[in-house]
């Protein structure tokens, strides 16, 4: 083994620091959660007050709960069930993803694109 | 018919061998998971094709790890699976195989193995971006990516640093000489 391996090593886990220290400082207030289903904005929650929200598109069932602030997917049909299991989000660059059914429910998705565009 | 020789039936036997280690490998893989989402890889299997690239020519190692991602493909991953250790296994073996031009001179095969595991990680976000048709939240992830690229990567080097160690005393190095 030779030094500048662990050089390589540091360098990626520098990069990977500074990656994470750029989304955290676009975590935001979150006011709003975002609801994607296949990269197409479905909605926009309002995280103040307590909703149901449900998606049916072609048997794909969705329904997202928000609740004291928190988003959480309440209930789908997909096979993995992973995305009933996050942790209900509240901020930050943080996401539930139901894979099988490409729905995405994201924080403030389009005011941290306008920081994006300004830190670059 | 002619009878393949004996250099030739090693090195078929080694390549199968590797094949089915890799296979294993790729197989448990799937229980540990990185990201809560089902198809993202550690990326263990990488050893077996730093392995291949070590002993074989890329295109034995090319054939070993496409051999490998199709196997663990029909043991059951479906074909969301299939393209995240396709594209990252593809990935992958070119870094490694233009890291190793810098082998011995500036990085060990750990070095290499590095690369190899965070090209790796980075084409199995690239094709969560693809899937979820978003960037933001595969660029969330990223960075974790990225941490347990590092130490994949370093774990599956080190093994090969000493598996090559070990294996520079058999008759399979010595016959690809």
């Amino acid at each position: 083994m030779k030094k500048l391996d662990l050089v390589l090593a540091a360098l990626f886990i520098l990069m990977a620091s500074v990656i994470l220290f750029f989304n955290l400082q676009l975590k935001t207030e979150g006011e709003t959660a975002v609801v994607t289903k296949d990269g197409e904005i479905l909605t926009e929650l309002d995280l103040s007050e307590d909703t149901i929200y449900e998606i049916e598109i072609n048997d794909q069932y969705n329904r997202v709960k928000v609740e004291d602030g928190y988003v959480s997917m309440d209930h789908a049909n997909c096979r993995d069930q992973l995305c009933v299991h996050y942790a209900p989000i509240s901020d930050g660059p943080s996401s539930i993803v139901c894979l099988p059914h490409r729905v995405v429910i994201s924080i403030n998705l389009e005011k941290q694109g306008e920081l994006d565009a300004i830190s670059q | 018919m002619r009878l393949a020789s004996r250099d030739h039936l090693m090195k078929f036997t080694v390549m199968a061998m590797l094949v089915s280690m890799a296979a294993v490998i790729s197989y448990f893989e799937r229980f540990i998971p990185v990201l809560n989402i089902p198809g993202v890889k550690l990326g263990l299997a990488n050893v077996v094709t730093l392995m291949a690239l070590l002993l074989f020519s890329w295109k034995e190692a090319f054939l070993i790890a496409f051999a490998r991602v199709l196997l663990v493909s029909f043991f059951g991953g479906g074909p969301v699976s299939l393209l995240y250790s396709a594209t990252g296994a593809l990935f992958s073996l070119i870094a490694m195989r233009l890291a190793l031009f810098l082998k011995d001179r500036l990085i060990s095969v750990v070095g290499v193995s590095i690369i190899g595991a965070v090209v790796h990680n980075t084409a199995q976000c690239m094709v969560l971006a693809i899937i979820l048709k978003s960037f933001d939240v595969a660029w969330g992830y990223y960075p974790i990516l990225i941490y347990t690229a590092v130490v994949t990567g370093f774990i599956t080097g080190y093994i090969c640093l000493h598996f090559s160690k070990a294996i520079s005393y058999t008759p399979i190095v010595k016959k690809q000489d």
